[in-house]
């Protein structure tokens, strides 16, 4: 008896798949409060029914007292080129959205591109279907529209996010992947996202009812070859009578783009990284809200699975509502 | 030496993830219905067919990648020249498979210093584990073979 429980166990336990990933960092900021914070911990667990279903999930702690179901997933795998995803979804858009363990990038931030007008980290709840055929690979999915509530040029898209919390859902958006990996080193790729906003109960109601169509168009491409690693990402975003919003934006377009590029120093060594890297950032959220940001930084990784990075950041503005600050940042970051 | 007539591959995947070939289909793949030897070296199984006259070999290994097994199965010449790289199972979700390029950039080499992340082989951001795994796996079966 104890012997079969045990063997149940074990078998279970074989099913059964975990990991992790989180950041602490500091943040020595121009013109504000310094911080260090707890900025986020992550917990991942699967479990796998059989050969074709299984479930996926990743829980964020964020700054020691939030909680979020960052993504929570059945996918059926039913072969390279069809699958079907369902649950609360990671919306495939840009470099980080779906890929954002702290050692994959280098910077301390996520680029505020993919802040902003690409809301990372941007999950709903949905459906669709994903798969690769040789060197493409594609998803598409239906999820809830995004909420009406905005503050485009406070903080872009980010405030039309719902989480899966409760989510209304009376309008629906869709979104899609496509990318090509055309060398082993040169992946070109483009997402769209298509829907309608939601009024979500807690919002001004929006008394003319206007109908937000919101669209997110981004293009990226990378090259990673040897101790070489390019990354070039262009977002747009626009909500249709933006002026109508329950927080009225003086524009209906919001944009931004960047360029990456670090060299690791210690790339004779595929246990250690000691990477250098700047990045030219420029994002404008309508109005006189147009952001310069450079970022001249150092990751090192003495193990793979963990990273330590250190960030100098100018970030300028003619007119914007953020005044020019000189930044530091560092970030202690591992994923398992 | 000895004869194989039926491989089965129930120890070496787990049930989770993704099988696309048993050791038997990846292996029928280069030998068709041909009857096969084994040798071991350094605790690695080498396959060979008694009727082909090229003297290759195959070898299966899986390591793991996060929690969970990435099995391939090396095709590899007499000189150690790898010759095709077939993934028979993935075990992780399909989102940190590597794409097709990323394997077909071991056909053709050899084991040497160089045949390493960040120098020969290009790896797969997002996939970073995947490609370190796939790495180890490779060279593990290219110093065996070196062996022979």
């Amino acid at each position: 008896m104890i012997l079969s429980l045990i063997t149940i166990t074990l078998s279970a336990a074989a099913q059964i798949s975990f990991g992790g990933y989180g950041e602490v960092s500091y943040r020595n900021v121009g013109n504000a409060t310094d911080t260090f914070d707890v900025h986020r911990i992550v917990l991942y667990t699967g479990y796998g029914f059989d050969e074709t279903y299984s479930f996926n999930s990743e829980i964020e702690f964020e700054h020691g007292d939030e909680i979020h179901v960052e993504f929570a997933q059945i996918d059926g795998n039913y072969s390279d080129a069809f699958n079907i995803r369902a649950g609360h979804i990671l919306l495939p858009m840009g470099f980080m959205n779906e890929t954002h363990e702290p050692t994959t990038f280098w910077s301390a931030k996520r680029p505020l591109v993919e802040r902003y007008i690409i809301p990372s980290t941007w999950h709903e709840n949905g459906a669709g279907v994903l798969g690769t055929a040789g060197n493409l690979s594609w998803q598409a999915y239906l999820v809830n529209g995004t909420d009406d509530g905005f503050d485009m040029q406070k903080n872009g898209l980010r405030g039309g996010r719902q989480g899966g919390e409760k989510a209304a859902a009376e309008k629906m958006g869709v979104t899609a992947r496509l990318d090509y990996q055309a060398t082993s080193g040169l992946l070109i790729g483009a997402a769209i996202y298509s829907g309608s906003t939601n009024n979500k109960g807690d919002d001004v109601v929006d008394p003319t009812e206007l109908d937000h169509h919101v669209q997110v168009v981004e293009a990226h491409v990378q090259y990673d070859s040897g101790p070489f690693r390019v990354r070039a990402l262009f977002a747009n975003a626009s909500v249709e009578n933006a002026d109508q919003l329950p927080e009225a934006s003086v524009t209906d377009d919001i944009d931004g783009w960047y360029v990456e590029a670090g060299y690791d120093l210690l790339s004779g060594d595929e246990n250690l990284s000691l990477t250098p890297f700047v990045r030219a950032e420029q994002y404008d959220l309508g109005g006189e809200e147009q952001y310069n940001v450079n970022v001249l930084g150092l990751a090192f990784q003495p193990n793979m699975n963990v990273i330590y990075k250190l960030d100098f950041q100018n970030i300028t503005s003619e007119k914007g509502i953020l005044a020019d600050s000189n930044n530091i940042e560092f970030t202690l970051g591992w994923s398992f | 030496m000895k004869i194989v007539t039926a491989i089965v591959c129930a120890t070496l995947f787990a049930a989770e993830g993704k099988t696309y070939f048993t050791q038997q289909e990846a292996l029928q793949e280069i030998w068709g219905e041909a009857e096969l030897t084994s040798e071991q070296y350094s605790e690695h199984t080498f396959y060979m067919s008694q009727e082909s006259t090229d003297d290759s070999s195959a070898c299966f290994i899986s390591k793991r990648v996060r929690s969970k097994g990435q099995s391939l199965m090396l095709h590899v010449a007499a000189d150690g020249t790898i010759i095709d790289l077939v993934v028979c199972h993935f075990g992780e979700p399909v989102r940190y498979k590597a794409p097709l390029r990323f394997y077909q950039q071991f056909v053709g080499k050899k084991l040497n210093d160089d045949l390493r992340l960040k120098r020969d082989i290009d790896g797969v951001s997002g996939a970073t584990l995947t490609s370190r795994a796939t790495v180890a796996s490779v060279r593990d079966i290219l110093e065996a073979h070196a062996e022979k």
